[in-house]
């Protein structure tokens, strides 16, 4: 319960500044200021503008199915509620500890899947269906890849446990299943990553070609969130909004919670199986210790603090890095997008579980 | 596509662009956050269009790009110096000016640049909201009153408050003084019709004669100019004259007068009438509406003017002091009523204090007339006593006319009576042009003369 609360309460604290920030960041790409008015630096305008959006008149379309155009937002943003359940926040803290975490969060998240269909159907619109169609295509397309990426790290960590997969890139690693924690996996140099901890001992690092394999995810994940650029179910220019073209004040405030809190999930979920979840960056070298010293051994308040600070910091990176993405890149067309989910991403994804494979057998893990 | 990306070389380029891009953004960005902000650098500044780095935002409320110094945003009008002349009103192309004009029977004070203001603004209401900003009423305002401002950010929650109010007067004291131009007005009609009646059964009979002389008249008008020196003598002359005409037909003379210029020259009209309004209307103190009483007057009997009988009595009595001038004036009978005119205007200069003496004037301009040595001035007068009769037909114009004129004459009496004849074609120019126009062509000359204004 306190898992829910906290994502809760995570979920609504980092949307509201990571509006503002996506706007900042926005302007400052372009040599604007962004907002200036509202609190220092503009920082409460998301407030005001959340303010505002709850006075909004909820309104819903005459030819709209009342049921189901209530039910998406719901839908959607309860599926993606539902994906933190398996993230671990901290050595301690994550919502449900099943073993089948990943697989639990792929197919939860998918769900969301079904919300769009249904904000696009219900709305009774062309363009909101048009979005849907858009969106459908795109998120079940690029659910291959971005499931084959996580696959190839599944492959190498031996577990789908998220928080198993955290430990192993870890200085609080128990080995139980005599896994290969060797540099690259050369015993021979009897370097073990676990004493070591930092980013030495991150999956990315530790075997090279998972840092592809994150390159496929993130492109995957960002099509996922419908972030631009693979914005194409919103297609502004084309479609006004999308799916959402006919939501207003809170329910358009909740689907538009529900893209961020799938940003932070997909960020998050990266730097689980890619960039060491909630370890520390910092290796040990020597005596000096600084990955035990920027840790805390699980079941203590340093744990969890220290868990929290690096997990979120590393995941507001990549969130970062996805807003930069946005005002860097145009939008893709309907076939690029297809194009790159199916003849790049999805032979490399392939690839990549097949080194995967290899890796695993080869090495002896 | 396919075929593309099967191409290595392609691809590393695709890749590399993106690289590109994203660190050419990055720059932007680390660059924008840091204290590298260049100041900033505003339209007016040359290298505005070369401006290619720092922070291009204007954060608006706190700073703003200077706008042009005679750009063209929000109207402000100095009703301290606004003669309410209407012309703003007429000219604007979308009707956002509205005035409510109420004419004062006294001078009401001056403008910043010397203009006498004769009437009040009731109203004066800008409607911004409809206003096309093309700045026209700016232009014809003739006392540059009206000007656009650097004014850009004035939106309103409310359209009605996009209105905005100029006027001097509360609504109450528009209504007082409105009310006691009426008063003045209809006692004027009242003692005019009167007194009209008698006076115009022996004028009638001239009036026609003076009509024909006016055609001719135009030529003359150059020569209006060399009058000038002879005003001071006509007011001495002329004060003697009013005096002993004041026992004689004082009310029928004055309102004679009053008519013929009122139409012309509005600028006399103001200080003959004042007087004249004063002595008959006795009974009210309102003098100072004598000169919307002018204009009742004009339209009413104004036509019927007595002016044909005091030409002939010019003619025989005054051409004879004035050798020189006469010659030219003679072969125009109708310039006599126009001498009387002239008379007028020096009395009005001189007596223009005196309520009483304007009466007098008008009397003592039909027997003045003789005693009068300046033809010259006759002339130009006479061009009027035409328009006079298309100003009775078109009364709201002359109103106008006289609004802008009446200023003017007040100017020339306060300067001196010699220079009234070089103000003189300032007044005429305006109120003339709209009455003469239309009645006769060869009026047209003498607005030509005019441009003096």
């Amino acid at each position: 319960m306190f898992v829910v609360l906290f994502v809760l309460t995570l979920i609504l604290v980092y949307a509201v500044f990571v509006v503002w920030a996506e706007r900042k960041v926005a302007a400052f790409i372009q040599d604007r200021l962004g907002p200036m008015e509202v609190g220092p630096y503009g920082m409460l305008q998301t407030l005001a503008d959340l303010l505002k959006l709850l006075q909004k008149e909820d309104i819903i379309a005459t030819g709209a199915n009342r049921f189901l155009f209530r039910l998406a937002p719901i839908l959607i943003f309860t599926a993606i509620f539902a994906g933190f359940a398996t993230l671990p926040f901290t050595p301690d803290l994550i919502g449900s500890k099943a073993d089948v975490g990943v697989f639990f969060m792929i197919t939860i998240v998918s769900l969301d899947v079904v919300g769009i269909f249904l904000a696009g159907w219900a709305s009774n619109n062309k363009f909101s269906i048009l979005g849907s169609f858009r969106a459908i295509a795109q998120v079940i397309s690029y659910e291959i890849p971005l499931t084959l990426s996580i696959l190839a790290v599944v492959l190498i960590c031996q577990t789908l446990d998220l928080q198993d997969i955290s430990f192993q890139q870890g200085i609080y690693f128990v080995n139980k299943q005599q896994l290969n924690t060797a540099l690259f996996g050369v015993t021979s140099w009897g370097i073990d990553v676990n004493q070591i901890g930092g980013f030495v001992s991150w999956n990315a690092f530790k075997y090279p070609f998972l840092l592809v394999a994150y390159v496929v995810f993130f492109i995957a994940s960002l099509a996922e969130c419908n972030r631009a650029p693979f914005d194409i179910p919103e297609g502004e220019s084309e479609l006004v909004s999308g799916f959402h073209t006919e939501y207003s004040g809170f329910r358009f405030a909740i689907l538009f919670l529900a893209e961020y809190a799938m940003m932070l999930l997909v960020a998050f979920l990266g730097v689980v199986l890619f960039f060491g979840s909630w370890n520390t960056a910092l290796p040990n070298i020597g005596s000096v210790r600084l990955a035990e010293w920027t840790s805390g051994a699980p079941g203590t308040i340093a744990g969890t603090a220290w868990g929290l600070f690096w997990l979120i910091s590393k995941g507001i990176t990549i969130v970062f890095l996805q807003l930069v993405m946005r005002w860097t890149y145009p939008r893709l067309r309907v076939d690029q997008l297809m194009n790159l989910c199916w003849k790049i991403l999805l032979p490399l994804s392939l690839f990549l579980v097949l080194v995967s494979g290899v890796w695993v057998v080869w090495m002896k893990l | 596509m396919a075929r593309r990306i099967s191409n290595i070389g392609l691809f590393i380029v695709s890749i590399k662009s993106m690289a590109i891009g994203l660190r050419l953004t990055l720059k932007h960005f680390f660059v924008s956050i840091g204290f590298k902000r260049k100041p900033q650098v505003g339209v007016m500044d040359a290298g505005y269009f070369q401006h290619k780095e720092g922070i291009v935002t204007n954060l608006y409320p706190f700073e703003s790009i200077p706008v042009p110094d005679n750009g063209r945003y929000r109207l402000h009008n100095e009703v301290d110096d606004c003669i309410v002349c209407d012309l703003c009103a007429k000219v604007c192309p979308v009707n956002c000016i509205d005035i409510e004009p109420i004419k004062s029977p006294v001078e009401i004070g001056k403008t910043s640049d010397g203009s006498t203001k004769r009437i009040y603004a009731a109203k004066f209401d800008i409607d911004m909201a409809k206003c096309c900003f093309c700045g026209l009423c700016t232009t014809v305002c003739p006392t540059e009153c009206l000007t656009m401002t650097k004014t850009y950010d004035f939106s309103e929650y409310n359209v009605s408050n996009m209105v905005y109010h100029f006027a001097e007067l509360s609504p109450a004291e528009g209504v007082l003084k409105r009310e006691e131009m009426e008063v003045l007005v209809a006692e004027e009609k009242a003692k005019k019709a009167a007194t009209a009646k008698p006076a115009a059964t022996t004028e009638t009979a001239t009036e026609e004669k003076t009509d024909t002389p006016s055609a001719p008249k135009p030529a003359f008008k150059p020569k209006v100019t060399i009058p000038a020196k002879k005003p001071a003598v006509d007011e001495s002359s002329e004060t003697k004259e009013i005096e002993n005409t004041v026992a004689k037909e004082e009310q029928t003379s004055a309102e004679i007068p009053v008519d013929k210029p009122a139409a012309p020259k509005p600028v006399f009209k103001p200080k003959v009438m004042i007087p004249a309004v004063k002595k008959p209307v006795a009974e009210i103190p309102k003098e100072e509406e004598t000169t919307s009483i002018e204009k009742t007057e004009t339209k009413a009997e104004g036509e019927v003017s007595d002016v044909p009988v005091q030409p002939k009595e010019d003619v025989g009595a005054t051409p004879k002091p004035k050798p020189v001038m006469k010659p030219v004036m003679k072969p125009v009978i109708p310039k006599a009523p126009s001498n009387q005119e002239q008379a007028m205007e020096d009395t009005t200069n001189q007596t223009a204090e005196d309520a009483k003496t304007t009466e007098q004037s008008s009397s003592d301009i039909s027997e003045v007339a003789a005693p009068k040595p300046k033809p010259v001035m006759k002339p130009i007068m006479k061009p009027v006593i035409p328009k006079a009769s298309s100003a009775e037909e078109l009364p709201k114009e002359d109103t106008t006319a006289n609004t802008v004129e009446v200023p003017k004459p007040a100017d020339l009496p306060a300067s001196d009576s010699s220079q009234t004849p070089a103000a003189k074609p300032k007044p005429i120019m305006k109120p003339v042009m709209k009455p003469v126009m239309k009645p006769i062509i060869p009026k047209k000359p003498e607005e030509g003369g005019e441009p003096n204004v």
